[in-house]
C-alpha cells in the first residue's frame, strides 16, 4: 500500500541534487550508449492533487490514517470512495504505485467499522499478491477499535485456520481459483460471508484477459448467483492497471454497469524512458546483436553505478540466460552467499521468492532478473531502473514493468532494448505507439461454449437451476437441456437438479497452465545442495524414482514441458544448469542431474491446421477470406544446442512427445492457384510465410493482444480453399464426447480417425486465436479485414532491409525477393477483398 | 405418481434442435471437463432415443415398501419396518443397545470429537436415540443430495427403521421436512463417519432449500468412527464399518450392494430401471443402520461393562489411553498393567512407558522407584530405542544417578553413531537438530555435572537424593 502521502513542504520548489539523474546524464555520453538510444522520452515530475475528503467515512478511519502519516486522499482515491460508499460499483485505473489499494481498503474498513458483521471478499489473481495485501489491511486496522479478522484462503491456508476463517473472517482474501475450487462449491460452510457480503474487491483486473478472464467473469456469475441466494448484493471494486477499455472489459467481466474512476492524483519524479536498438551485425538479413547481450552490459552497468535495477526477460530461459552472464559479472561475494542479482520467475519455490523480495526492499539485492511474474503488484517497493529485453508483448505490460521503476523523489530510468523480431523492431522505429497509443484492449468472451459450459455445471451444482433463469446475462436452457439429456442433471418439478455424483469444479482449471504440472526432481543426492526439501504437494515425499532421494526443484506447466524439459534438454534454474535425463510424460516428471556446460537448448516447435467449420465466407474472387473453426495439431519436434555467448547452433536432436491438439476460431486468406500464377513456387512459399508475419504484427496491433493470444500458420496446400465450401466431410463431427483432456484445457490426444489429406489445396494463411474456442480475435480479424491488410503493407513497406528480415516478413532465401512476394500477395487480397 | 410436462410439439423440436447443435459443437471443441464417460454417455443415447420424440419427462418411479406422506413441503415417500437387534446384539456381547448419555460420553472425553462441550451428558439420559445413515449422490460439495435418508429410533433391543426416499429431486424439501419431523425429540444422533459425511451433507442441504439448520446444529451427536479408531485401529486397519461388523460384531452381510453403487442405482431408477435397481440400495441403508446401533452398543460394552472376548493386548492398550483422557485413572492403570504383563509387542513397550510416565507424575517415592526400574528394563531390553534411552537418561537424571546416566548417554552416542543417519532421523520424536547431537549435548551436560557433585561432600549428596525423593 504505497498510498502514504506526505504532503510537501512546497511541492513546486525545484528538486534537490538528484544523483540518479547525474548518472544518468554520464551513462548516456558513454560509449556504451553510442549510437543505440534510438529515442529518448522524458516524462515531466507530476504534482500530486487532493481531493475532497469523504464525509461519509467513518471518522475512526482519518484517525489511522493519521497515524500512518497519510493526511489528505488523491483525487482517485476521494472520487472512487465516495461513489462506492454511495452504492456505485467502480472501477479505478491508474498506474503502479498510486494508491489504489486504499480505495477499497478505506470503504470494506468503514463497512466493518460500523457493523462487525459486515464481511468482505478480495480476489488477487495470485496467493503471493493476497498475503501482501492482509499484511498491509492489518498495518491500517492496528489503528482502529476492535480487532478485525482478515486472512488468506488459498491452498496454504492450515486445514485448521480454515473452519475460522470460514466463520469468522470479515475479510477474506483469496484467489479466483481458491474460490472457484474451495468456496463456491462449498458454499453452506460460507453461510456468514454469503448473507453479509458488502464488498467484492477484484485488484489487478487486467490480469483477467483471454480465457483466464472468460473463467473470472464465470466465477462472478457463480459468486453473484449465490449471493443472491443468501439475501446479499455487494458492491464491487475492482482495480486495474492502465488498459485501453477498463470500464468495457469490467462491464464485461461484471455484467453490471461499472463507473471508471482514471483521474490519477498521485505524485510522480522525472521518468526517463530509452528505445534501445541493439547495433546491425547483418544489414542485409536484419540480424542485430542479441537483446540479451545488450541487456547484459546495460544492467551490469547500472548494477556498478549503484541504481537498483530490475531486468524483465521474456522467457523463463531466458531469464536463466541473463541471470547467468549477470552473476559472473557480479560474484557473489562468499560461496554459498547469494550474490546482488537474483533471478525471479514462476518454477522458485515460494520461500526462495520471499527472500528475494525481501532483498529488494531493503536494499541488499541490486539487480533482480525476471519474468513477468514480478510485473503484478508484489511489494519490492520501488527501483531505480527498469530494463525490458524485448517487448513484453502488450502495452499495458510495458508500462506495469516500466512502473517498477519509479521513485517519489529522484529521477527514474526505463529502457527498452529491441530484440530483431518484426514487433519489436516497428516499435523502436515508431516509439510513439507505446508512447501515445492508449494501452491495449482486454477482451474476454464469458461466453465461449467450453467455458460457460463447464462453469453452468459447477453452478448447477451449487444450486438448482430454475427454468428460464439466466446465468448472469447467459441464457442457458439449451446447455441446461443438453445436460439433462447426458445425465448431469435431472429436470423436474420446473428446476434442473445436480444429479451426477461428479464434482464439476474440479475438472475446470481456470488457467491454460494451471492443469498438471510436471515436476523437476534432482537426482543427484549432493549433500550440499540449497537444502530445501519438497515443498507444497510434494512436501514430506522423497520426490524422484524408486531408489533415487531426489530433490524436487521446481515444476513447468505441462504446456511448456516439451519445450523446456525435454530428454537431453539443458533447463536452468537459478544459474545453474541441468541435464534432462528424462521426461517422463505418463508420470509428469521430468529427472534432471546439475552440469556445466557452455551452451543451452532451444525447441522448435511445428503446426497444421485443419478446417472443421466455416462461419463465414469465403468472400473474394482471387483471394477469399474466411472465418471458422480449425483444430491446430502441435508437436514439438527437434531442439538446438546453442553455445552461450556466441548463440551459434552447435548441434540438435529430436523430441518425443505426443502431439497436442487445438480447436479454436481462425480467420483466414486462401488464393486461388490462378491469382498466384505469375509467381515461381519458392516466392509463393516466401510470400506466404511473409504474410503470415506481417499479419500476425498487424493483428496484434489491431486487436490490442498479446502477440501469443494469436497463432499464425502458413500452408501452400490448405484445405480450406475458396471452392470447398462449406465444411469438409470429415469424421470429426460424430465423435462422441470423450474423456477429459490429458493435457492442458483444450488440449487432447489426437483422434485416431484420419482425416482427408488436402488433396489439392489452396495457398493459404490462418490466424487463430491460442485459446480453446476463442475469444474472439479471429472474428474481429475478419471484420476489419480491409484495415489489418494496410496495416500489413505499412509493415511490409516500412522497413529498410534489402529482400526481407526477421523485423518483417522473414529472412528468404537466396534469389528470392520476400518483401516483393510479401508485398504482392497482400495487394492481391487487398484488390480481390475491397 | 406420474406427472409428465408436455410441451407444444413445435417448441419441443425447437429446442431439439438446439440441443443437438450445443452438443455437436461441444463435441468438436473437444467436449467439456465434466462430459459423461463413454459407457454413461451410451445409456445416455439410448434414453435419449426413447425421450426424443416427444419432450417428455420420464414418468417418476415408484419404489415398493415406500408410502407416500405428506408434509408441508409437499409429498414425502417413507418406509417402516421395525427390526429386531436381538440377535445381533448377542453375537456381539451386548446386552441392550446404548443409551444416550453413554453414547455422547464415548465422544465427548477427547473433546476433539465431542460437538457438545459443556452440554450436560446427563440430561440426555432419558432420551431417545436416532441413528442416522443417508446415501448420496457424490461425497463433497453442497450441491450433493441425499437420495435416501434413514433414521432408526432405538427401542428397547429394538430399531424402529424410517426410511425417506426422494422419488423427484424437485421434492427434496418434502424429503428434508419429513427427517426434521423424526429426529424431533431425539435426545443424541448416532452416525458412522457423520461428523464429516452425513450430517455436514444434509446440513447442505437444508441450507439450500432454506430450511436452516435448526434440525442438525447442535443436536449431540457420537459419530462412532472416532471411538472406534481409537480403541481398534491396531486391529482394523481402515476403520470402515464393514471391517468393524466382522472383527468386532462377528457378522457378515450377504448379498449386500456396495455403497459406491448407489448414485449409479439411484440415477437408473429415476430412468425407470425399476424397483430392483434400488431395492438394493434401501437394503444396504437398512444394514447400515442396524450395524451402526449394534456397534454403539458393543463400544459401550467394552468401555463401560466387562470387555468382550477375545481380547488382545493391543484393545487394552487403547482402552487404557481412552480412559486415561476420561480421568479414569485407577482403571486405566490397571489395564496398562495387565497390557505388559502380556507381553505382546510393540504394546507391552509402550505401556511400560505409558506406565512410567504415569508413575512419575503422581507415583510418590515408590511410583518414581517403579518406573526407574520398569525404564532400565525397557532399555536393557532394546537400547537401540532412543526415546526410551532418553526417557531413561532423564529419569535416572532426576534420581541424580549420574554414573548410570552417563553409562546410558555413552552407549547411546555410540549407537546412533553406528546407525546409518536414515534411521534415527525417521525415528518418532527426534530431537531438532538431530539425535547425535542431542545425545552429545546431553553426555557433556551430565558429565560436566557429574564433575562438580564429585567436589561436593558426600554426606551433602545423600542428603540431597533423600530430600529429591522425599525421604
Amino acid at each position: 500500500m504505497a498510498a502514504t502521502l506526505h504532503v510537501p513542504d512546497n511541492p513546486l520548489a525545484p528538486a534537490r541534487a538528484d544523483p540518479v539523474a547525474a548518472a544518468l546524464d554520464e551513462l548516456r555520453r558513454s560509449p556504451l550508449c553510442a549510437g543505440r538510444i534510438a529515442h529518448e522520452a522524458i516524462l515531466p515530475a507530476l504534482p500530486p492533487r487532493i481531493g475532497p475528503w469523504p464525509e461519509a467515512l467513518h471518522p475512526a478511519l482519518r484517525e489511522a490514517l493519521r497515524a500512518r502519516g497519510v493526511e489528505q486522499l488523491y483525487t482517485h482515491q476521494s472520487e472512487a470512495i465516495g461513489a462506492v460508499l454511495g452504492g456505485q460499483d467502480v472501477v479505478v485505473v491508474t498506474p503502479t504505485a498510486s494508491g489504489k489499494s486504499l480505495c477499497y481498503t478505506l470503504p470494506v474498513l468503514d463497512a466493518w467499522l460500523r457493523d462487525p458483521e459486515a464481511r468482505s471478499l478480495w480476489l488477487f489473481p495470485t496467493k503471493a499478491l493476497a498475503q501482501d495485501q492482509v499484511a498491509s489491511l492489518q498495518d491500517i486496522a492496528r489503528h482502529l477499535p476492535g480487532s478485525l479478522r482478515a486472512a488468506t484462503y488459498d491452498g496454504d491456508t492450515p486445514p485448521g485456520v480454515r473452519q475460522a476463517v470460514r466463520h469468522a473472517g470479515h475479510v477474506v482474501v483469496t484467489n479466483p481459483d481458491m474460490l472457484h475450487t474451495g468456496m463456491l462449491p462449498h458454499h453452506t460452510s460460507w453461510v456468514r460471508l454469503f448473507q453479509q457480503l458488502r464488498y467484492v474487491v477484484v485488484d489487478e483486473l487486467h490480469a483477467y484477459r483471454g480465457v483466464f478472464g472468460s473463467h473470472l467473469a464465470n466465477v462472478l456469475r457463480r459468486l453473484l448467483r449465490l449471493c443472491r441466494f443468501y439475501g446479499s448484493n455487494p458492491v464491487i471494486i475492482a482495480c486495474s492497471a492502465t488498459i485501453g477499455n477498463p470500464a468495457e472489459l469490467a462491464g464485461r467481466l461484471l455484467e453490471r454497469p461499472v463507473r471508471c474512476v482514471d483521474d490519477n492524483g498521485a505524485p510522480r519524479a522525472e521518468r526517463r524512458i530509452w528505445f534501445w536498438n541493439p547495433p546491425l551485425v547483418d544489414r542485409a538479413l536484419g540480424v542485430r546483436r542479441s537483446a540479451t547481450l545488450e541487456a547484459r552490459r546495460l544492467v551490469a552497468e547500472l548494477v556498478r553505478r549503484d541504481l537498483q535495477t530490475i531486468a524483465f526477460a521474456r522467457s523463463r530461459s531466458s531469464v536463466e540466460v541473463l541471470l547467468t552472464y549477470l552473476q559472473r559479472l557480479h560474484p557473489s561475494p562468499a560461496p554459498g552467499v547469494p550474490g546482488p542479482i537474483r533471478g525471479y520467475r514462476s518454477g522458485y519455490l515460494p520461500l526462495q521468492r520471499r527472500a528475494i523480495e525481501a532483498g529488494l526492499r531493503d536494499g541488499s539485492v541490486r539487480g533482480v532478473v525476471s519474468t513477468n511474474a514480478l510485473e503484478l503488484g508484489i511489494d519490492i517497493g520501488n527501483l531505480d531502473a527498469a530494463v525490458l529485453v524485448g517487448y513484453p508483448g502488450t502495452v499495458a505490460s510495458t508500462w506495469q514493468q516500466l512502473g517498477r521503476a519509479g521513485r517519489r523523489d529522484t529521477t527514474s530510468l526505463g529502457v527498452f532494448i529491441a530484440t530483431d523480431s518484426p514487433l519489436d523492431q516497428f516499435l523502436v522505429r515508431h516509439p510513439e505507439y507505446l508512447l501515445d497509443q492508449p494501452a491495449e484492449h482486454g477482451l474476454v468472451d464469458p461466453d465461449n461454449l467450453l467455458v460457460l459450459g463447464a462453469h453452468l455445471q459447477a453452478a448447477a451444482f451449487e444450486l438448482a437451476f430454475e427454468e428460464g433463469e439466466r446465468f448472469g446475462a447467459a441464457e442457458v436452457g439449451g446447455l441446461l437441456d443438453c445436460f439433462a439429456e447426458d445425465g448431469l442433471v435431472h429436470h423436474s418439478g420446473g428446476r434442473y437438479h445436480w444429479s451426477a455424483d461428479a464434482f464439476p469444479a474440479e475438472a475446470i482449471s481456470l488457467r491454460r497452465a494451471a492443469a498438471t504440472n510436471v515436476v523437476i526432481i534432482d537426482t543427484s543426492t549432493s549433500p550440499d545442495g540449497p537444502g530445501q526439501g519438497p515443498q507444497g504437494a510434494w512436501a514430506g515425499s522423497a520426490g524422484g524414482r524408486a531408489g533415487s532421494h531426489g530433490r524436487v526443484i521446481g515444476e513447468v506447466d505441462q504446456f511448456a514441458a516439451p519445450v523446456l524439459v525435454h530428454d537431453d534438454a539443458i533447463y536452468i534454474h537459478e544459474g545453474r544448469q541441468y541435464h534432462v535425463e528424462r521426461l517422463d510424460w505418463e508420470e509428469k516428471r521430468a529427472y534432471v542431474h546439475p552440469i556445466d556446460v557452455d551452451h543451452y537448448t532451444l525447441a522448435k516447435t511445428s503446426h497444421s491446421v485443419a478446417v472443421l467449420e466455416r462461419y463465414a465466407g469465403p468472400d473474394g474472387d482471387m483471394c477469399a477470406r474466411s472465418m471458422g473453426e480449425v483444430r491446430v495439431s502441435r508437436v514439438v519436434t527437434m531442439y538446438k544446442k546453442v553455445r552461450l555467448l556466441t548463440h551459434e547452433t552447435i548441434g540438435d536432436g529430436p523430441i518425443t512427445v505426443p502431439e497436442q491438439d487445438l480447436h479454436t476460431t481462425a480467420f483466414w486468406l486462401a488464393y486461388t492457384p490462378e491469382s498466384v500464377a505469375s509467381m515461381v513456387r519458392a516466392e509463393v512459399e516466401v510470400g506466404l510465410l511473409g504474410m503470415a508475419a506481417a499479419l500476425h504484427q498487424a493483428s496484434c496491433l489491431l486487436c490490442m493482444c498479446d502477440p501469443r493470444d494469436i497463432g499464425t500458420h502458413a500452408e501452400l496446400r490448405g484445405a480450406g480453399g475458396p471452392a470447398s465450401r462449406g465444411a469438409p466431410e470429415s469424421p470429426i463431427a460424430v465423435v462422441p464426447p470423450r474423456e477429459p483432456d490429458e493435457y492442458v484445457a483444450g488440449f487432447r490426444r489426437p483422434r485416431n480417425a484420419a482425416l482427408p489429406g488436402p488433396l489439392s489445396g489452396y495457398p493459404t494463411v490462418y490466424l487463430y486465436d491460442s485459446v480453446p474456442g476463442g475469444v474472439g480475435f479471429a472474428e474481429r480479424c475478419h471484420e476489419r479485414c480491409t484495415e489489418l491488410l494496410s496495416t500489413a503493407a505499412r509493415i511490409v513497406d516500412g522497413c529498410e532491409c534489402a529482400s526481407g528480415c526477421p523485423s518483417c516478413t522473414g529472412p528468404a532465401p537466396e534469389g528470392v525477393d520476400g518483401r516483393a512476394a510479401t508485398r504482392m500477395l497482400v495487394d492481391i487480397a487487398r484488390v480481390s477483398l475491397r | 405418481m406420474t406427472v409428465a410436462v408436455s410441451i407444444d410439439d413445435n417448441a419441443a423440436a425447437a429446442r431439439l434442435a438446439t440441443v443437438a447443435g450445443l452438443r455437436e459443437k461441444l463435441a468438436r471443441l473437444g467436449g467439456l471437463g465434466g462430459a459423461p464417460s463413454a459407457a454413461r454417455a451410451g445409456a445416455a443415447a439410448a434414453l435419449r432415443a426413447e425421450h426424443r420424440a416427444r419432450f417428455v419427462a420420464p414418468p417418476l418411479p415408484a419404489q415398493p415398501g415406500f408410502e407416500a406422506e405428506e408434509t408441508p413441503a409437499g409429498t414425502a415417500w417413507v418406509r417402516r419396518v421395525d427390526v429386531d437387534l436381538g440377535p445381533l446384539l448377542d453375537a456381539a456381547g451386548a446386552q441392550t443397545l446404548g443409551a444416550a448419555a453413554g453414547l455422547l460420553r464415548l465422544v465427548s472425553a477427547g473433546g476433539a470429537y465431542g460437538p457438545l462441550a459443556g452440554e450436560p451428558v446427563a440430561s440426555c439420559d432419558h432420551g431417545r436415540v436416532a441413528v442416522l445413515d443417508i446415501e448420496s449422490l457424490g461425497l463433497r460439495g453442497s450441491g450433493v443430495l441425499a437420495f435416501l435418508v434413514g433414521i432408526g429410533v432405538q427401542q428397547g433391543t429394538t430399531l424402529e427403521v424410517h426410511q425417506v426416499l426422494l422419488a423427484d429431486p424437485g421434492d427434496e424439501a418434502a424429503l428434508l421436512t419429513a427427517v426434521l419431523d423424526r429426529l424431533e425429540g431425539c435426545a443424541a444422533l448416532v452416525t458412522y463417519n457423520g461428523r464429516s459425511f452425513d450430517v455436514p451433507a444434509l446440513r447442505a442441504r437444508f441450507i439450500v432449500n432454506r430450511l436452516g439448520d435448526r434440525g442438525l446444529e447442535g443436536r449431540p451427536h457420537c459419530d462412532l468412527l472416532g471411538p472406534v479408531r481409537r480403541l481398534f485401529r491396531d486391529r482394523l486397519g481402515a476403520c470402515t464399518l464393514r471391517q468393524a461388523e466382522i472383527e468386532l460384531l462377528g457378522m457378515e452381510r450377504v448379498d449386500d450392494v456396495p455403497g459406491f453403487e448407489a448414485p449409479g442405482r439411484y440415477r437408473a431408477w429415476l430412468r425407470g430401471a425399476g424397483p430392483e435397481a434400488l431395492a438394493g440400495v434401501v437394503r444396504h441403508n437398512e444394514l447400515d443402520l442396524c450395524a451402526t446401533a449394534v456397534l454403539g452398543a458393543r463400544l459401550l460394552t467394552h468401555v463401560d461393562g466387562d470387555m468382550v472376548g477375545p481380547v488382545h493386548a493391543a484393545d487394552r492398550f487403547r482402552l487404557a489411553l481412552h480412559l486415561e483422557r476420561r480421568g479414569e485413572t485407577v482403571r486405566s492403570e490397571g489395564l496398562l498393567r495387565d497390557t505388559v504383563t502380556a507381553e505382546a509387542g510393540p504394546w507391552d513397550r509402550r505401556a511400560a512407558f505409558r506406565l512410567a510416565a504415569r508413575l512419575r507424575r503422581g507415583g510418590g517415592p515408590e511410583g518414581e522407584e517403579e518406573a526407574l526400574s520398569l525404564l532400565r528394563s525397557l532399555w536393557r531390553e532394546e537400547p537401540a530405542d532412543l526415546r526410551g534411552a532418553r526417557a531413561l537418561a532423564i529419569a535416572l537424571e532426576r534420581a541424580r544417578l549420574l554414573d548410570e546416566a552417563v553409562a546410558v548417554c555413552r552407549r547411546s552416542t555410540r549407537l546412533c553413531e553406528a546407525m546409518p543417519a536414515w534411521r534415527h532421523e525417521r525415528m518418532r520424536g527426534a530431537p531438532d537438530g538431530g539425535w547425535p547431537a542431542d545425545w552429545r549435548r546431553r553426555g557433556e551436560r551430565l558429565e560436566a555435572r557429574q564433575r562438580r557433585e564429585a567436589k561436593r561432600p558426600r554426606g551433602a549428596r545423600v542428603q540431597m537424593q533423600s530430600v529429591l525423593l522425599g525421604a
